[in-house]
């Protein structure tokens, strides 16, 4: 990747959620960058820290529990992490937008939805509440939702016409950067399908780099260029969608596929990883896939091993390359 | 990557390495931390206790009977002899005002008792059967609901005359419809959840399912209410004394001792000041203990 | 909408008529003759009897319940034991004094109340948030009279900025109306504050910073407007308590308010007037929660969904418990 289309780039990002009670390891040492116009998945578990990543990216980790403990997010050149509440603003729904999990929830349910709308668009441009109205009406209808609706509340739409609505949102400024945190997964299937299609279609008109948050690989498949794959925190395998897809590595993303059902072979059961994800709030010092990995080796307990590059652009984390890489 | 280690982190840890048992997680101890952690309400416990306490220990720690009528010693200031002063018969403040928290507290608790008993039960029932049943009674409510509670209490006080046990069924009835509505409420929101549809699914049997599922997640509620409600009551009571509908003389009702000295607030404002005081320390207590309680049982708002 | 309106407004015959029957359940069981009050202990036996025939006291009580309903409905409550005037005309002077006090204490209560409880929710568990409930729980846990006693002591007497008693001019309503605001104030703080810290966990306010929206706008736009039903429906609650139950303040001030007047007329037995004022009261007290009700309805819009779709009377309230837990 060349260094003058690099939209983000994100390193060594640690954060914490830190209670009375006890502090917990959402993400450790995550690194990642991203083009203009390019889409990296964030594919895990539930838990693995997919959403705490999107939240720091926002600078809307929860207060006051979310810390960013080391690391730096570069956007554009600019260093995020030492930003003030204010300069986040002024950032947030104009160059990083999100789309959040639940349409449900995600909308003011006492102000029409156009008026949700123009609310972000009268934040980040200079013109008159009519002009951001008019605009927000051309968003709606860019969603494929009638731009008459605008009077309507959020409770007089379904599920997937309010995920449109958030997307407009979301959309409306153009950002530089979308952010998507598992936007299909609380919609019915036949919905979900439509509504990747309309966030691929807007995203590839508009250049818009993406970040799509899912624990689905054929979400993964369809819309994005690159994939890394997270777990407990970390990244623990990343490349290109080829490189993840025709030649997995890490043994956890190589479990990950095992356990899809495959249209082509008939399997009585599908593959389980056994155990489950290690307690984040205690981590082992070792590698945390430990003590679910079937390719485990006796220097895998004794040491966290380092990321490495095993083929351009596609990196693992895991013993066994570190050893037979260098 | 080294594991990377906070200031918070090291203080958990130090904390867990203090704890000798493994922690267990029930939602009693759960709710039990939360309230040992919230300080004010930890306060409101122990002079809560503490006034239980002197109310125990009334005729100890009173150094005069409550009754006794000094003439030489009327109207005095607060002195060694009469901590809180004498009133107009002679008698000892300090002393009415320890004995005031026997007869304060327990009438108090009769009337959290009754109110609960009347209003609670039909709250209880009307909540729990739904239907018909729900909505006679709580129409019911709906019109004693519209007759203010402080006159609704005179009312009644007015029908039985003065007494302790007409001034708790005074409040009892006073405090009726809000009662009513408050159990009802928690019933509801105990019977909406899914685990009762969930068990209900499994085959739990009715009286399995009072007993084990709903009367234990209702009860925290409803003992938040019936905390709260002693404040209220002692309140009460001493609007309804100083009105002169509440007890008679020479009950040492706090609201009443309250109310004697209200003639002599120019020349002797001692003789409301420790009075109230008492009146407001117990019910802060009550309060804050009640809040505590809602704070401690209500984990969604931590 | 409109049906909804007429339906609770049908609602409110039953009420008064409930109330009615309360109150002569209590006549028929309350020691004392009235005639007693009105003609004092010297009449004669015959006068006593005349007097009783004259009032209808020796009607069966069902008589006496008909001939009031039927009254009532021609706006007639009676005329009072004590004056011989007509009760509406002696309730309605003293229910505007009432109305004004209650309506100055609201405003002063919740005003206070709300601002404290979302300044509370905002700094939850700092000290700022304990400061602000523990100062709220204050004049909670004090009998009014009491802070009435105080304020008086401190404004009329010391600094004699404010009349102690009288409402001769509008300076005496302050203190009233201070009093009775500030007894009902953690009332409002406790129930903005959970309110408000429900709404601002909400994802839609996660959506507003998203959008890159400032705090307090976010407050003030986004999250107020979600919070507010259970405080409007407190203060309903409030407005229709306080406009009968000041009485106490309106003793220690001595204002002729319309719940002083009732309570001097269940001690003097004075039936036409308890009848009439608690009647007065519970008509207020069932309107204003009407109006508070169909407020729920502009606040929130979805509300008009479910009162269309059928589910009457308990949306609203249903709505309000649930915002207030």
């Amino acid at each position: 990747m060349e260094q003058k289309d690099k939209l983000l780039e994100v390193k060594n990002l640690v954060v914490h959620y830190e209670t009375d009670e006890q502090v917990v390891e959402a993400v450790n040492n995550i690194s990642f960058h991203l083009g203009k116009g390019e889409v990296l998945g964030l594919v895990g578990e539930t838990g693995a820290g997919k959403t705490t990543i999107a939240l720091s990216l926002m600078g809307l980790l929860p207060k006051p529990q979310g810390h960013v403990i080391q690391g730096s997010i570069i956007l554009e050149g600019e260093e995020l992490t030492n930003k003030t509440n204010k300069e986040m603003q002024k950032i947030r729904g104009n160059k990083v937008s999100m789309i959040f999990q639940d349409p449900m929830t995600a909308l003011n349910p006492v102000k029409p939805v156009g008026e949700q709308i123009a609310e972000v668009i009268r934040l980040h441009q200079h013109v008159s509440k009519k002009d951001a109205l008019t605009k927000a009406m051309d968003m709606l209808k860019l969603v494929g939702i009638i731009p008459e609706r605008y009077k309507d509340y959020p409770h007089q739409f379904s599920g997937g016409m309010k995920q449109r609505i958030i997307i407009a949102i979301a959309l409306a400024c153009e950002p530089e950067l979308l952010i998507a945190d598992e936007p299909t997964t609380a919609l019915d299937v036949t919905i979900q399908a439509q509504i990747l299609e309309l966030m691929k279609n807007l995203q590839r008109e508009n250049g818009t780099s993406m970040i799509m948050i899912t624990h689905d690989f054929g979400v993964v498949a369809d819309i994005c260029d690159r994939c890394a794959v997270v777990y407990a925190g970390e990244i623990v395998e990343q490349g290109s969608i080829e490189q993840i897809f025709d030649n997995p590595k890490h043994p956890y993303t190589v479990a990950l596929f095992g356990s899809i059902p495959s249209l082509d072979k008939d399997v009585d059961r599908l593959h389980v990883i056994p155990g489950l994800v290690c307690d984040p709030s205690d981590l082992p010092q070792y590698c945390s896939f430990y003590d679910r990995c079937s390719e485990k080796c006796e220097g895998c307990h004794s040491c966290d091993p380092k990321a490495v590059e095993i083929e351009p652009g596609h990196f693992v984390k895991c013993l066994k390359y570190t050893q037979g890489g260098k | 990557m080294a594991k990377i280690y906070t200031p918070a982190m090291e203080k958990i840890a130090k904390k867990n390495a203090k704890r000798k048992k493994p922690r267990q997680s029930t939602p009693g101890y759960e709710a039990w931390k939360r309230f040992k952690r919230n300080k004010t309400a930890f306060v409101g416990l122990i002079v809560v206790g503490l006034m239980i306490l002197i109310a125990l220990l009334a005729p100890l720690i009173a150094p005069y009977d409550y009754q006794a009528q000094d003439y030489t010693a009327m109207l005095q200031a607060p002195s060694a002899e009469h901590l809180f002063g004498t009133d107009a018969l002679g008698r000892d403040v300090f002393s009415r005002c320890i004995y005031g928290a026997r007869y304060s507290l327990v009438i108090a608790l009769f009337c959290v008792l009754a109110a609960f008993g009347l209003g609670g039960g039909l709250g209880i029932i009307a909540g729990y059967f739904g239907g018909k049943v729900d909505t006679i009674i709580m129409r019911i409510m709906d019109v004693f609901q519209a007759i203010p509670q402080v006159l609704m209490a005179i009312c009644i006080v007015a029908v039985l005359g003065n007494g302790i046990p007409q001034l708790v069924v005074a409040i009892m009835f006073s405090a009726m419809p809000t009662m009513a509505r408050n159990n009802r409420a928690a019933v509801l929101r105990v019977r909406s959840n899914d685990y009762v549809e969930a068990s209900q699914a499994i085959g739990v049997g009715q009286g399995r399912m009072i007993i084990r599922h709903m009367i234990p997640n209702a009860v925290g509620v409803m003992i938040i209410y019936l905390v709260g409600f002693i404040a209220a009551s002692i309140m009460m009571m001493s609007s309804l004394s100083y009105i002169g509908v509440g007890l008679a003389a020479p009950t040492p009702e706090w609201g009443l001792i309250l109310s004697d000295g209200k003639a002599y607030l120019r020349t002797a404002p001692y003789m409301m000041l420790f009075p109230a005081l008492m009146i407001m320390i117990t019910c802060y207590a009550f309060n804050l203990l009640g809040d505590g309680l809602r704070d401690a049982f209500d984990p969604r708002l931590k | 909408m409109f049906k909804y309106i007429i339906k609770r407004i049908l609602m409110l015959i039953p009420i008064m008529l409930g109330v009615m029957v309360i109150i002569f359940a209590l006549k028929v069981v309350t020691p004392g003759d009235p005639v007693d009050q009105i003609l004092g202990e010297s009449a004669t036996e015959e006068q006593r009897e005349a007097k009783r025939e004259e009032l209808g006291l020796n009607d069966p009580i069902i008589v006496q319940f008909v001939d009031y309903v039927t009254g009532v409905v021609r706006l007639d409550f009676g005329e009072s034991y004590r004056t011989g005037e007509p009760v509406l005309q002696e309730l309605l002077p003293r229910l505007e004094i009432s109305i004004v006090i209650c309506f100055g204490a609201v405003a002063i209560g919740s005003v206070i109340g709300v601002i404290l409880g979302i300044v509370s929710a905002l700094k939850k568990y700092t000290w700022v948030d304990s400061l602000v409930l523990t100062i709220s729980m204050f004049f909670t846990s004090i009998p009014a009279f009491c802070v009435a006693l105080v304020l008086i002591y401190i404004f009329s007497v010391n600094l004699g900025l404010l009349p102690a008693t009288g409402i001769d001019t509008p300076a005496g309503f302050v203190l009233p109306m201070v009093v009775v605001g500030l007894s009902s104030l953690s009332n409002y703080t406790r129930i903005t504050r959970s309110s408000m810290l429900e709404v601002i966990s909400q994802d839609y306010i996660r959506t507003a910073r998203a959008k890159g929206q400032k705090e307090g706008v976010i407050v003030r736009r986004h999250a107020l407007r979600n919070a507010i039903i259970p405080v409007a429906a407190a203060i309903g609650n409030q407005m229709g308590h306080q406009l009968g139950g000041a009485l106490i303040i309106e003793t220690v001030f001595g204002i002729p308010g319309i719940g002083k007047y009732i309570s001097d007329a269940i001690i003097a037995r004075n039936y036409p007037s308890v009848l009439g004022g608690v009647l007065l009261l519970a008509f207020l007290f069932t309107l204003i929660n009407l109006i508070v009700d169909i407020s729920f309805l502009i606040i929130d819009p979805r509300l008009k969904k479910t009162l269309i779709a059928g589910n009457v009377k308990k949306a609203p309230r249903k709505l309000a418990v649930q915002g207030g837990k």
